[in-house]
Protein backbone atom coordinates (compact mmCIF):
# COMPACT_ATOMS: atom_id res chain seq x y z
CA UNK A 1 0.00 0.00 0.00
CA UNK A 2 2.83 2.31 -0.75
CA UNK A 3 0.57 4.63 -2.67
CA UNK A 4 -1.57 5.46 0.35
CA UNK A 5 1.57 6.22 2.30
CA UNK A 6 2.61 8.59 -0.43
CA UNK A 7 -0.67 10.49 -0.14
CA UNK A 8 -0.10 11.03 3.59
CA UNK A 9 3.57 11.82 3.02
CA UNK A 10 2.81 14.38 0.32
CA UNK A 11 0.29 16.24 2.44
CA UNK A 12 2.16 16.05 5.74
CA UNK A 13 5.53 17.16 4.37
CA UNK A 14 3.76 20.07 2.69
CA UNK A 15 2.34 21.24 6.00
CA UNK A 16 5.22 21.03 8.45
CA UNK A 17 8.45 22.95 8.96
CA UNK A 18 10.47 19.77 9.51
CA UNK A 19 9.54 17.46 6.66
CA UNK A 20 12.48 15.21 7.54
CA UNK A 21 10.67 14.33 10.76
CA UNK A 22 7.64 13.02 8.86
CA UNK A 23 7.31 9.25 9.02
CA UNK A 24 4.55 7.25 7.45
CA UNK A 25 4.03 3.52 7.62
CA UNK A 26 1.14 1.24 6.95
CA UNK A 27 -0.12 -2.24 7.71
CA UNK A 28 -2.66 -4.08 5.72
CA UNK A 29 -5.27 -6.33 7.30
CA UNK A 30 -7.42 -7.79 4.56
CA UNK A 31 -9.25 -4.90 2.96
CA UNK A 32 -8.21 -2.48 5.70
CA UNK A 33 -5.05 -0.42 5.64
CA UNK A 34 -3.92 1.14 8.88
CA UNK A 35 -1.67 4.11 8.30
CA UNK A 36 0.46 5.81 10.93
CA UNK A 37 1.70 9.33 10.53
CA UNK A 38 4.38 10.64 12.84
CA UNK A 39 5.59 14.24 12.85
CA UNK A 40 7.80 16.33 15.14
CA UNK A 41 5.94 16.71 18.45
CA UNK A 42 5.77 20.50 18.21
CA UNK A 43 4.23 20.24 14.74
CA UNK A 44 1.34 17.99 15.58
CA UNK A 45 -1.01 20.93 15.32
CA UNK A 46 0.00 21.49 11.72
CA UNK A 47 -1.30 18.10 10.62
CA UNK A 48 -4.28 17.97 12.97
CA UNK A 49 -5.58 21.51 12.84
CA UNK A 50 -8.18 23.22 14.93
CA UNK A 51 -10.85 20.73 15.92
CA UNK A 52 -9.04 18.16 13.81
CA UNK A 53 -9.99 19.90 10.61
CA UNK A 54 -6.74 19.19 8.78
CA UNK A 55 -6.68 15.57 9.96
CA UNK A 56 -10.22 15.18 8.67
CA UNK A 57 -9.30 16.56 5.25
CA UNK A 58 -6.24 14.30 5.12
CA UNK A 59 -8.42 11.30 5.99
CA UNK A 60 -10.80 12.25 3.20
CA UNK A 61 -7.94 12.37 0.69
CA UNK A 62 -6.53 9.04 1.86
CA UNK A 63 -10.03 7.56 1.91
CA UNK A 64 -10.62 8.53 -1.70
CA UNK A 65 -7.28 7.07 -2.78
CA UNK A 66 -8.04 3.87 -0.83
CA UNK A 67 -11.51 3.51 -2.31
CA UNK A 68 -9.97 3.75 -5.75
CA UNK A 69 -7.92 0.66 -4.86
CA UNK A 70 -10.84 -1.12 -3.29
CA UNK A 71 -9.53 -0.88 0.27
CA UNK A 72 -10.42 1.10 3.38
CA UNK A 73 -7.91 3.37 5.03
CA UNK A 74 -7.58 4.25 8.66
CA UNK A 75 -5.16 7.04 9.48
CA UNK A 76 -3.69 7.56 12.92
CA UNK A 77 -1.56 10.55 13.78
CA UNK A 78 0.98 10.53 16.56
CA UNK A 79 3.93 12.61 17.62
CA UNK B 1 -26.19 28.77 -19.73
CA UNK B 2 -23.54 31.12 -20.94
CA UNK B 3 -20.68 29.67 -22.92
CA UNK B 4 -17.22 30.50 -21.81
CA UNK B 5 -15.34 32.83 -24.06
CA UNK B 6 -11.83 32.31 -22.84
CA UNK B 7 -9.91 29.47 -21.24
CA UNK B 8 -6.37 28.87 -20.15
CA UNK B 9 -5.17 25.33 -20.55
CA UNK B 10 -2.04 23.57 -19.52
CA UNK B 11 -0.91 20.49 -21.42
CA UNK B 12 2.20 18.67 -22.53
CA UNK B 13 2.40 20.53 -25.81
CA UNK B 14 1.03 23.72 -27.29
CA UNK B 15 -0.96 21.77 -29.86
CA UNK B 16 -2.50 19.56 -27.22
CA UNK B 17 -3.40 22.55 -25.05
CA UNK B 18 -5.05 24.28 -28.00
CA UNK B 19 -6.96 21.15 -28.88
CA UNK B 20 -8.28 20.83 -25.32
CA UNK B 21 -9.15 24.52 -25.21
CA UNK B 22 -11.18 24.28 -28.41
CA UNK B 23 -12.96 21.25 -26.99
CA UNK B 24 -13.79 23.22 -23.84
CA UNK B 25 -15.03 26.23 -25.71
CA UNK B 26 -16.83 24.22 -28.36
CA UNK B 27 -15.15 26.32 -31.06
CA UNK B 28 -13.02 25.73 -34.09
CA UNK B 29 -9.53 27.04 -34.56
CA UNK B 30 -10.54 29.88 -36.89
CA UNK B 31 -13.02 31.27 -34.36
CA UNK B 32 -10.41 31.98 -31.70
CA UNK B 33 -7.29 33.90 -30.79
CA UNK B 34 -4.51 31.77 -29.36
CA UNK B 35 -1.88 33.11 -26.99
CA UNK B 36 0.98 30.92 -25.92
CA UNK B 37 1.68 31.90 -22.30
CA UNK B 38 4.35 29.29 -21.70
CA UNK B 39 6.25 26.92 -23.93
CA UNK B 40 6.87 23.44 -22.62
CA UNK B 41 10.35 22.97 -21.22
CA UNK B 42 12.32 20.90 -18.80
CA UNK B 43 12.94 22.82 -15.65
CA UNK B 44 15.52 22.13 -13.01
CA UNK B 45 12.82 21.96 -10.36
CA UNK B 46 12.08 18.34 -11.17
CA UNK B 47 8.74 18.94 -12.84
CA UNK B 48 8.60 19.63 -16.50
CA UNK B 49 6.94 22.87 -17.36
CA UNK B 50 3.93 22.24 -19.48
CA UNK B 51 2.67 24.43 -22.25
CA UNK B 52 0.15 27.03 -21.17
CA UNK B 53 -2.11 28.67 -23.72
CA UNK B 54 -4.94 31.13 -23.48
CA UNK B 55 -7.60 30.68 -26.10
CA UNK B 56 -10.14 33.45 -26.50
CA UNK B 57 -13.13 33.52 -28.81
CA UNK B 58 -12.68 36.31 -31.37
CA UNK B 59 -14.58 39.44 -30.38
CA UNK B 60 -14.10 38.77 -26.69
CA UNK B 61 -11.11 40.42 -25.16
CA UNK B 62 -8.84 38.15 -23.26
CA UNK B 63 -8.14 38.79 -19.64
CA UNK B 64 -5.40 41.35 -19.17
CA UNK B 65 -2.52 40.06 -17.15
CA UNK B 66 -1.73 43.50 -15.75
CA UNK B 67 1.94 42.72 -15.91
CA UNK B 68 4.78 44.53 -17.56
CA UNK B 69 6.30 42.70 -20.48
CA UNK B 70 9.57 40.94 -19.99
CA UNK B 71 8.49 39.18 -16.82
CA UNK B 72 9.65 35.65 -16.28
CA UNK B 73 7.52 32.56 -16.18
CA UNK B 74 4.26 32.87 -18.01
CA UNK B 75 5.12 36.01 -19.93
CA UNK B 76 2.44 36.47 -22.55
CA UNK B 77 3.31 36.95 -26.18
CA UNK B 78 2.28 40.29 -27.59
CA UNK B 79 -1.44 40.18 -28.05
CA UNK B 80 -3.12 40.90 -31.34
CA UNK B 81 -4.67 44.37 -31.51
CA UNK B 82 -8.13 42.85 -31.69
CA UNK B 83 -7.96 41.79 -28.07
CA UNK B 84 -6.98 45.21 -26.75
CA UNK B 85 -10.34 46.36 -25.28
CA UNK B 86 -11.10 45.29 -21.73
CA UNK B 87 -13.00 42.17 -20.88
CA UNK B 88 -16.34 43.89 -20.24
CA UNK B 89 -17.64 42.41 -23.46
CA UNK B 90 -17.61 38.95 -22.01
CA UNK B 91 -19.51 40.16 -18.96
CA UNK B 92 -16.76 38.91 -16.73
CA UNK B 93 -14.89 41.01 -14.25
CA UNK B 94 -11.40 42.08 -15.11
CA UNK B 95 -8.82 40.84 -12.69
CA UNK B 96 -7.29 43.65 -10.71
CA UNK B 97 -3.76 44.55 -11.64
CA UNK B 98 -1.97 42.25 -9.28
CA UNK B 99 1.76 41.94 -9.19
CA UNK B 100 3.57 38.93 -10.49
CA UNK B 101 2.83 36.81 -7.44
CA UNK B 102 -0.64 36.25 -8.81
CA UNK B 103 0.76 34.19 -11.66
CA UNK B 104 3.32 32.36 -9.57
CA UNK B 105 0.62 31.55 -7.06
CA UNK B 106 -1.62 30.22 -9.81
CA UNK B 107 1.12 28.06 -11.27
CA UNK B 108 1.94 26.73 -7.81
CA UNK B 109 -1.71 26.02 -7.04
CA UNK B 110 -2.04 24.13 -10.33
CA UNK B 111 1.06 22.05 -9.66
CA UNK B 112 0.09 21.22 -6.09
CA UNK B 113 -3.42 20.23 -7.14
CA UNK B 114 -2.10 18.01 -9.90
CA UNK B 115 0.54 16.40 -7.69
CA UNK B 116 -1.85 15.79 -4.81
CA UNK B 117 -4.37 14.12 -7.09
CA UNK B 118 -1.61 12.15 -8.81
CA UNK B 119 -0.50 10.64 -5.51
CA UNK B 120 -4.14 9.74 -4.93
CA UNK B 121 -4.18 7.84 -8.22
CA UNK B 122 -5.94 10.38 -10.43
CA UNK B 123 -4.46 11.58 -13.68
CA UNK B 124 -5.95 14.99 -14.27
CA UNK B 125 -5.56 18.20 -16.17
CA UNK B 126 -5.85 21.40 -14.18
CA UNK B 127 -7.05 24.53 -15.91
CA UNK B 128 -7.91 28.03 -14.80
CA UNK B 129 -11.55 28.82 -14.40
CA UNK B 130 -13.04 32.27 -14.83
CA UNK B 131 -15.34 33.65 -12.15
CA UNK B 132 -19.08 33.75 -12.83
CA UNK B 133 -19.80 36.06 -9.94
CA UNK B 134 -18.40 39.51 -9.34
CA UNK B 135 -15.61 38.97 -6.86
CA UNK B 136 -16.41 40.23 -3.40
CA UNK B 137 -14.35 43.42 -2.99
CA UNK B 138 -13.90 42.64 0.69
CA UNK B 139 -12.17 39.38 -0.04
CA UNK B 140 -8.77 38.69 -1.53
CA UNK B 141 -8.71 37.60 -5.16
CA UNK B 142 -9.29 33.89 -5.61
CA UNK B 143 -7.36 31.53 -7.84
CA UNK B 144 -10.03 29.50 -9.59
CA UNK B 145 -9.04 26.08 -10.87
CA UNK B 146 -10.98 23.33 -12.58
CA UNK B 147 -9.83 19.71 -12.59
CA UNK B 148 -10.57 17.66 -15.69
CA UNK B 149 -10.25 13.94 -16.25
CA UNK B 150 -12.09 10.64 -16.38
CA UNK B 151 -14.11 9.17 -13.58
CA UNK B 152 -13.62 11.96 -11.07
CA UNK B 153 -16.91 11.57 -9.18
CA UNK B 154 -15.05 10.45 -6.06
CA UNK B 155 -13.29 13.81 -5.97
CA UNK B 156 -16.64 15.56 -5.65
CA UNK B 157 -18.43 13.34 -3.14
CA UNK B 158 -21.89 13.77 -1.72
CA UNK B 159 -22.95 17.41 -1.84
CA UNK B 160 -19.41 18.26 -2.87
CA UNK B 161 -18.04 17.29 0.53
CA UNK B 162 -14.90 15.59 -0.83
CA UNK B 163 -14.24 18.51 -3.10
CA UNK B 164 -14.54 20.93 -0.18
CA UNK B 165 -12.01 18.88 1.83
CA UNK B 166 -9.57 18.66 -1.08
CA UNK B 167 -9.91 22.38 -1.68
CA UNK B 168 -9.08 22.98 1.96
CA UNK B 169 -5.94 20.84 1.66
CA UNK B 170 -4.83 22.59 -1.52
CA UNK B 171 -5.32 25.95 0.19
CA UNK B 172 -3.22 24.86 3.15
CA UNK B 173 -0.46 23.44 0.96
CA UNK B 174 -0.35 26.46 -1.34
CA UNK B 175 -0.35 28.95 1.50
CA UNK B 176 2.36 27.10 3.38
CA UNK B 177 4.55 27.33 0.32
CA UNK B 178 3.74 30.92 -0.54
CA UNK B 179 3.85 32.33 2.95
CA UNK B 180 1.07 34.75 2.07
CA UNK B 181 -2.66 34.33 2.12
CA UNK B 182 -4.12 33.31 -1.20
CA UNK B 183 -7.44 31.64 -1.77
CA UNK B 184 -7.80 28.76 -4.16
CA UNK B 185 -11.17 27.63 -5.40
CA UNK B 186 -11.11 24.08 -6.70
CA UNK B 187 -13.69 22.66 -9.06
CA UNK B 188 -14.00 19.24 -10.67
CA UNK B 189 -15.36 18.99 -14.19
CA UNK B 190 -17.26 22.23 -13.64
CA UNK B 191 -19.37 20.73 -10.84
CA UNK B 192 -19.34 23.84 -8.65
CA UNK B 193 -19.75 26.03 -11.71
CA UNK B 194 -22.94 24.22 -12.68
CA UNK B 195 -24.25 24.28 -9.12
CA UNK B 196 -23.48 27.97 -9.01
CA UNK B 197 -25.38 28.62 -12.20
CA UNK B 198 -28.42 26.70 -11.04
CA UNK B 199 -28.28 28.41 -7.64
CA UNK B 200 -28.21 31.82 -9.28
CA UNK B 201 -31.37 30.91 -11.18
CA UNK B 202 -33.00 29.48 -8.07
CA UNK B 203 -32.11 32.48 -5.89
CA UNK B 204 -33.50 34.92 -8.42
CA UNK B 205 -36.73 32.96 -8.95
CA UNK B 206 -37.38 32.54 -5.24
CA UNK B 207 -36.53 36.21 -4.57
CA UNK B 208 -39.16 37.27 -7.09
CA UNK B 209 -41.70 34.97 -5.52
CA UNK B 210 -40.90 36.30 -2.04
CA UNK B 211 -41.16 39.90 -3.25
CA UNK B 212 -44.53 39.16 -4.86
CA UNK B 213 -46.07 37.20 -2.00
CA UNK B 214 -44.44 39.05 0.89
CA UNK B 215 -43.77 35.69 2.53
CA UNK B 216 -40.35 34.28 3.41
CA UNK B 217 -39.19 31.04 1.78
CA UNK B 218 -36.61 28.60 3.13
CA UNK B 219 -34.30 26.91 0.66
CA UNK B 220 -33.10 23.34 1.02
CA UNK B 221 -30.08 22.78 3.30
CA UNK B 222 -26.85 23.52 1.44
CA UNK B 223 -23.11 23.44 2.11
CA UNK B 224 -21.46 26.74 3.14
CA UNK B 225 -20.09 27.66 -0.27
CA UNK B 226 -23.54 27.33 -1.82
CA UNK B 227 -25.24 29.34 0.90
CA UNK B 228 -22.66 32.00 0.36
CA UNK B 229 -23.55 32.18 -3.32
CA UNK B 230 -27.22 32.77 -2.47
CA UNK B 231 -26.28 35.54 -0.02
CA UNK B 232 -24.00 37.15 -2.62
CA UNK B 233 -26.53 37.02 -5.43
CA UNK B 234 -29.25 38.68 -3.38
CA UNK B 235 -27.02 41.02 -1.41
CA UNK B 236 -28.11 44.05 -3.42
CA UNK B 237 -31.67 42.97 -4.09
CA UNK B 238 -33.90 45.86 -2.96
CA UNK B 239 -36.84 43.57 -2.16
CA UNK B 240 -35.43 40.71 -0.13
CA UNK B 241 -32.90 39.82 2.55
CA UNK B 242 -31.22 36.47 3.21
CA UNK B 243 -30.33 34.73 6.43
CA UNK B 244 -28.95 31.30 7.30
CA UNK B 245 -30.25 29.24 10.18
CA UNK B 246 -29.91 25.69 11.48
CA UNK B 247 -26.79 23.73 12.32
CA UNK B 248 -24.33 21.60 10.39
CA UNK B 249 -25.82 19.64 7.52
CA UNK B 250 -29.21 21.21 8.11
CA UNK B 251 -28.12 24.81 7.80
CA UNK B 252 -30.23 26.57 5.19
CA UNK B 253 -30.89 30.00 3.76
CA UNK B 254 -34.20 31.79 4.17
CA UNK B 255 -35.14 34.50 1.70
CA UNK B 256 -37.41 37.07 3.35
CA UNK B 257 -39.06 40.29 2.22
CA UNK B 258 -37.00 43.36 3.08
CA UNK B 259 -38.71 45.65 5.58
CA UNK B 260 -40.59 48.45 3.80
CA UNK B 261 -38.74 51.76 3.41
CA UNK B 262 -35.35 50.11 3.53
CA UNK B 263 -35.04 49.61 -0.19
CA UNK B 264 -31.60 49.94 -1.71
Amino acid sequence: MEQLERVVQFIATGLVDQPEEVQVDSRRHGANVNLHLRVAPDELGRVIGRQGRIAKAMRTAVGIAAARQGVRANLEIES
Amino acid sequence: MERRNSVEIQAISVDEAVRLALEQLGRTRDEVEIEVLAEPSNSAGGYDEEALVRVTVRGFASQPTGRPSGGRGFAPRPRPAASAPPAHLSGLPVEPDEPEEADEATALAMTITRDLLATMGFTVRVIRQRATLEPDPEEPPTIMLDVLGDDLGMLIGRRGEHLAQLQYLVNLLVNRRLGQWTRVSLDVEGYKRRREESLIGLAERVAKQVARSGRAIQLEPMPPNERRIVHLILRDDPNVTTESSGEGDLRRVAIAPRAAGRGA
